[in-house]
């Protein structure tokens, strides 16, 4: 299933890449694709949206902690 | 600018200024021999105003666990660098990050807000009339068949027919092309024209998700969520650069010294150093700034690039396969010849249009046009009887007892007549009269003006074969390509031959060759997705041509294929540049700073400066 989550506070395009790293190492999500240019996530997964978002959220507070999340 | 961006600018300048107060009082007022601390403290001051956030969010990242973050490294390269005594590099150092950032900040939200504009076509809204009122609602709860009204100065929110009313549209926004156009009753108008001049009623035709506007929005969206080789080359180089360059300086600013017994301060300043070219920045922002900029560039140019990979690869093109009917032609038929004999020119096409007056062929209709252009009087129609269309062959007819026949060769024929076959591109339509032959009138298809201009610019842009497909005869592909510089033909080809030969081309050639299809019919679809690139025309193409190609072209312009290659060449050549430069910029600062030749002002360059020129260079792309 593809879920599309809006990341808002993307300083820089190399942070968009680590953040992007970091969600595909995440074990419920099959791929995620991040748009530094959109600020648009696509993930793959069979999580459920609102989960997925949380267990987002706290990798992106990680790596990015400025960084917000929401579901598109 | 954005307020958040403005907060920084306002405190990047009150930190200058406090930085130049620091300064001063350090190098000019202070005497020689007072406390470090009175120097230090100005510094301090500067440093906290610019970098209160990048600390704070150092802070929260280091308790997360993450070491490899940019804001983390810098704030301990600034205070590094005070802790060894460089107070004003310690300023510099956070100061030039901060203006780095903002920089880079507001060239992708610039660049964001005109790749929004640019997608906002059409209209979210649209006056519909229901019940005999006019009410504005969404566009998406229009269903199609309801009337809508567009009054002048608004855009057309959903693809329709105009059913009342005529007036002057802008479709720039579609198609790039300036010059307005003139639509009138029964013609379709395309969501995302602009209404110049009257108020028309337009019949939906589409829903707004499949409405022009909105395609051409979700293709430039998607083209931007596709990865090309580029950007997964960056993306496994960025993972491993910071890592590397952040072990490398503590190896240099700890162990060298430990181990060789080596002036510790000096080592550290050196690992520093390393710390500020950490961040591989400059790199990463320009792949993907320079993909949105060219891609939204093409689309504004009325050219949908449906992926980055085909902006990517589409510069490597050395071959074009081209359809013929519709791409390189205009796909409309046109008197191209008038050859009387016995009779002049009007005469004989006062005859032919005359009784061609009664058929629906294309080709009749091609005579009739040109008659009614050219003000030929065609009254002669009304006295015509015992009309018979023999299909195939052309069409006969009784005036003023005799007969009159228009139609190819087996027509006079077979009623008695012989003449030369004439070897002439195009289709033969002979006239006569009673027991005279009057001549004949061919009939072709238009070459589109700026073929062969299109043709030309592909062979400077490195294009060396330019081959037409065609299922027309041979005589009428030759004369089209040596009329626009196309240098091989294959003629008379069933649809599967266009694509055995599409496919035979794709396994003989090299690896780094591409090779473009061009073309619009149901038929080539298949060659249009086996080729590296297809592209549809998008106003001729069907919409399954349009559905499988990479690229369409909304105007069917050829003359945007070189247009759009050379755009390709622009954005690669950038972006290699911007990679190549900035790599070579910190490889080496980093050898200089090992072996401290280099200095901080140095390391902030490679940082910050390769960073601004890369985004610079990367804006060029719209020019």
């Amino acid at each position: 299933m593809t879920i599309v989550f809006k990341v808002k506070n993307l300083d820089c395009a190399n942070c968009a890449k680590k953040l992007e790293r970091a969600i595909n190492k995440l074990k419920n999500v099959d791929s995620a694709n991040l748009v530094f240019m959109t600020g648009k996530l696509i993930v793959e997964s069979n999580e459920d949206a609102n989960v997925l978002k949380d267990i987002i959220t706290k990798t992106a507070m990680k790596v990015e902690p400025e960084a917000e999340i929401e579901l598109a | 600018m954005k307020k958040k961006q403005k907060t920084e600018l306002i405190k990047i300048l009150i930190s200058t200024v406090l930085f130049i107060v620091a300064i001063i009082v350090d190098k000019f007022i202070l005497p020689k021999n007072v406390s470090f601390i009175f120097r230090l403290i100005p510094y301090i001051l500067s440093y906290i105003v610019v970098s209160y956030n990048v600390l704070k969010n150092a802070f929260i990242n280091i308790i997360h666990g993450s070491i490899f973050d940019e804001q983390f490294l810098m704030t301990i390269a600034g205070i590094g660098a005070f802790f060894v005594g460089e107070y004003p590099e310690a300023v510099i150092i956070m100061l030039f990050y901060q203006i780095g950032e903002l920089f880079q900040d507001s060239a992708v939200e610039s660049s964001r807000d005109s790749i929004k504009d640019l997608l906002s076509l059409a209209p979210e809204t649209a006056n519909v009339i229901r019940n005999g009122e006019t009410v504005t609602v969404k566009a998406s709860d229009i269903d199609i068949g309801e009337l809508i009204l567009v009054k002048p100065g608004e855009k057309v929110p959903l693809d329709g027919i105009v059913i009342s009313g005529n007036s002057t549209f802008d479709t720039s926004a579609l198609t790039g092309e300036s010059v307005p156009v003139n639509i009138s009753e029964n013609e379709l108008v395309l969501s995302a024209s602009l209404n110049m001049t009257n108020a028309v009623t337009v019949k939906v035709e589409k829903k707004y998700e499949n409405s022009t506007a909105t395609l051409i929005t979700q293709t430039v969206e998607k083209a931007i969520e596709q990865k090309p080789k580029v950007d997964k080359f960056i993306t496994r180089f960025a993972k491993y650069y910071t890592p590397i360059v952040c072990i490398m300086a503590v190896i240099v600013s700890v162990f060298v010294p430990l181990v060789f017994k080596l002036n510790i301060s000096e080592w550290v300043y050196r690992g520093l150093m390393l710390l500020v070219i950490s961040c591989p920045c400059a790199l990463v922002v320009s792949v993907p700034l320079g993909f949105f900029i060219s891609i939204g560039c093409a689309a504004k140019n009325g050219i949908l690039v449906k992926g980055c990979s085909t902006m990517e690869i589409i510069k490597n093109a050395t071959s074009v396969y081209f359809d013929k009917t519709g791409t390189l032609t205009k796909g409309n038929f046109a008197v191209s010849k008038i050859n009387p004999q016995k009779i002049d020119e009007k005469g004989l096409l006062s005859f032919a249009a005359s009784i061609e007056k009664y058929s629906n062929h294309p080709i009749a209709k091609a005579i009739c046009t040109y008659a009614e252009n050219t003000g030929i009087l065609t009254d002669m129609a009304n006295e015509l009887s015992d009309i018979t269309e023999i299909p195939g062959k052309g069409i006969t007819a009784l005036y003023n007892e005799k007969q009159l026949l228009a139609g190819n060769t087996a027509l006079l024929f077979d009623n008695g007549f012989s003449i030369e076959e004439i070897k002439k591109p195009g289709t033969v339509i002979h006239i006569a009269f009673g027991q005279d032959y009057l001549g004949y009138i061919l009939i072709a298809d238009e070459i589109k003006e700026n073929s062969s201009k299109a043709i030309d610019k592909l062979y400077s842009l490195g294009v060396k074969n330019t081959v037409m497909l065609t299922g027309d005869n041979s005589l009428t592909a030759q004369n089209v390509a040596k009329r626009v510089g196309i240098r091989k033909v294959y003629a008379k080809l069933l649809p599967d031959e266009k694509y055995n030969i599409i496919t035979d081309v794709m396994k003989q050639k090299e690896q780094h060759d591409k090779v473009i299809f061009v073309g619009d019919g149901i038929n080539d679809s298949p060659s249009l997705s086996r080729a590296d690139i297809g592209i549809a025309m998008g106003r001729s193409g069907t919409d399954i041509a349009i559905e499988v190609a990479d690229v369409v072209i909304m105007d069917d312009d050829i003359e945007k294929i070189p247009y759009l290659i050379a755009l390709s060449k622009k954005t690669m050549n950038i972006m290699m540049w911007n990679i190549v430069f900035s790599l070579t910029i910190k490889a080496i600062v980093f050898i200089l700073s090992i072996f401290g030749i280099s200095n901080m002002w140095f390391a902030i360059f490679a940082d910050v400066g390769t960073l601004i020129l890369a985004i610079l260079n990367t804006l060029r792309i719209k020019k």
